[in-house]
């Protein structure tokens, strides 16, 4: 109990401490770290939930202890940089994804391919001109898929912290983040995925 | 802060945004690009106000030029993308530049310009601006045809090697004649350095500020960041006494692979600063300097700069593709899709005018020139299209 106590004490601690600005984000990333540290081993050893929230910080608070591991899809659907664009677009139309990551034949991820470029594709001349770019042009041409991916995709690493995750959706309205670790692809991570998974844990608590 | 000057320029400015998007609006629906609105715009508000601001709009459109430069680079080409294709889809390139500069050059020297003068003329009948035929290629399904790609090919080359020849003339300028060889060797140094630096930073030093930038508190830091880039690659390549479309455009292809510089957010925030405000502005501030007495007292010569401006990408692409066994029609074809100019175009012509190469007569009849390309080409190419067309079922 004693604790418990000492942890609600300091979660509360570290929330009013983000109000005001701080002198050094390495800091507070260290101190999170350290903190996800204690919490995720005894994640691991006590399979129940967390205690019923004794106060709303308590209630948000648990989230912030989730990583990226925990939260992410592993079994990603991706295809290969020489996939044709044609079974590309089979795949499309029959299941509903919504980015497809391309990857190389060492699993590295090369490139994403999402549903802005496939819709610029199928509906060529219905392309309003501010679109009338080489860029366009190029990937209507294309005939693998690593000619019509975006070849700079936004990645986090496997340790990134669920906030990184997270600011990216919210600054930039990134609906979706692939994983990589050592530059290979390991997972995906929607803002879906983030919204059910803390969503099932407050009803669950 | 709002003195009577200040005044007067936001009256100004907010009849050129608005005129700017109404005219080119017009155009759009008549079936041109809106570029021709926007430069009409700019010659309305030089008839109907009597003093305008010329410093403050000014400055705003070489904002624009630069972010007309930054942005080809950074949203509109794709190095990576980019397949290479053989060798010999290079050769109507290459000719086509060849041509459009000799015709240019010998332009020069039979109005008796000195070599300077022609130089320049000859460098700036080299852009082609694909955005004007793309529209027409994509409606006619013809971009997939042999000379429908090698009209993509060239037109990133072409713009490379205009934006290089004119950074020597640029410098060529500088000295007021042509230097010798041993100044050529230096501004070719100063351009590779440039070339060099830029690399490194883009491959080091960007990706890192960027991290930083997207864990800021600070607002919109990302975004900031993207525009302190474009403005510094500008202003560097002025240091290096190259001309700030160069570097803007060099600043713009840097930052084309870094993700967080090209996350889909970022890019439209910077799209709709450049193509909304300022590059309009930019093309309406041409109109605006366009001199329609210059354009008559110019007579013959707007005439025969029109004529050999499409003539030389018309010969060269036409013979050029020939060479590599396209056939009659699709040479014509790729002849009229290297025709048309535009944005950057616009951007080497005002260069060329501040920096006095030209005078205000050969700028009227360039930009007219520029004009009646971009109206003139979709309609050509229309019609070889479909003519080639006709042709092909006539056989079959």
């Amino acid at each position: 109990m004693g604790a418990n106590v000492d942890r609600t004490f300091e979660l509360e601690n570290s929330f009013s401490r983000r109000n005001f600005p701080r002198g050094s984000r390495k800091e507070e990333e260290t101190e999170d770290r350290e903190k996800r540290g204690k919490h995720s081993g005894k994640h691991r050893n006590s399979p129940e939930p967390s205690p019923p929230p004794k106060s709303v910080n308590e209630r948000f608070e648990t989230c912030l202890w989730m990583t990226i591991d925990e939260l992410m899809t592993r079994e990603v659907v991706k295809i290969y940089e020489n996939t044709p664009v044609e079974e590309i677009l089979s795949l499309y139309g029959k299941y509903p994804y919504h980015i497809l990551p391309v990857v190389n034949d060492k699993n590295e991820l090369v490139g994403i391919i999402d549903l802005d470029i496939i819709l610029e594709i199928l509906l060529l001349c219905l392309v309003p001109r501010e679109k009338h770019t080489l860029i366009t042009a190029i990937r209507s041409l294309g005939e693998t898929a690593k000619e019509i991916m975006i070849t700079h995709p936004i990645t986090i690493s496997l340790n990134a912290t669920l906030k990184d995750a997270s600011d990216l959706m919210m600054k930039y309205r990134l609906d979706r983040i692939c994983i990589i670790e050592d530059n290979r692809l390991v997972g995906i991570v929607s803002k879906r995925d983030i919204v059910e998974e803390i969503c099932r844990r407050k009803t669950k608590s | 802060m709002w003195g009577p000057a200040v005044v007067s320029a936001l009256l100004q400015l907010l009849f050129l945004i608005i005129s700017v998007k109404i005219l080119g609006e017009a155009a759009e629906r008549i079936g041109i690009p809106s570029v021709t609105g926007e430069i009409l715009a700019g010659v309305l508000l030089g008839t109907l106000f009597l003093d305008v601001e010329t410093d403050i709009i000014t400055f705003f459109a070489e904002l624009g030029s630069i972010f007309l430069l930054f942005t080809a680079g950074y949203n509109e080409v794709s190095l990576k993308n980019l397949k290479f294709e053989s060798i010999t889809a290079l050769v109507p390139t290459l000719s086509q530049i060849v041509f459009a500069f000799i015709f240019g050059f010998a332009l020069g020297r039979i109005f008796d310009f000195n070599f300077l003068e022609s130089f320049f003329l000859g460098v700036a009948f080299n852009p082609t601006s694909i955005a004007v035929v793309l529209g027409t290629l994509i409606n006619l399904n013809y971009l997939s045809s042999r000379p429908g790609t090698a009209i993509l090919s060239s037109a990133f080359l072409d713009d490379i090697i205009a934006l290089f020849f004119l950074s020597v003339v640029v410098n060529f300028a500088r000295f007021n004649r042509i230097p010798p060889v041993l100044g050529i060797l230096i501004i070719a140094g100063k351009i590779l350095l440039f070339l060099l630096i830029m690399y490194i930073l883009g491959n080091y030093l960007f990706p890192r500020l960027f991290i930083y930038a997207e864990k800021m508190h600070a607002k919109e830091a990302v975004f900031s960041l993207v525009i302190i880039i474009a403005l510094f690659s500008a202003y560097l390549a002025e240091l290096f006494e190259l001309s700030p479309a160069i570097g803007a455009f060099t600043g713009g292809i840097v930052l084309s692979e870094i993700p967080l510089a090209k996350l889909q957010d970022i890019q439209s925030k910077v799209y709709g600063l450049a193509h909304g405000i300022l590059i309009p502005i930019f093309f309406a501030f041409i109109g605006f300097l366009i001199d329609p007495y210059a354009l008559r007292n110019a007579g013959s010569f707007t005439l025969l700069v029109i004529l050999a401006a499409f003539s030389g990408k018309l010969a060269g692409g036409f013979i050029g593709s020939k060479a590599i066994g396209f056939d009659s029609y699709e040479s014509l074809i790729f002849g009229i899709g290297v025709m048309p100019r535009a944005g950057i175009e616009l951007v080497i012509l005002t260069i060329g005018r501040e920096l006095q190469i030209i005078n205000q007569e050969i700028f009227s009849a360039m930009v007219l020139m520029v004009i009646v390309s971009i109206i003139i080409s979709p309609a050509c190419m229309k019609w070889a299209i479909q003519a080639s067309r006709r042709r092909d079922r006539g056989r079959q």
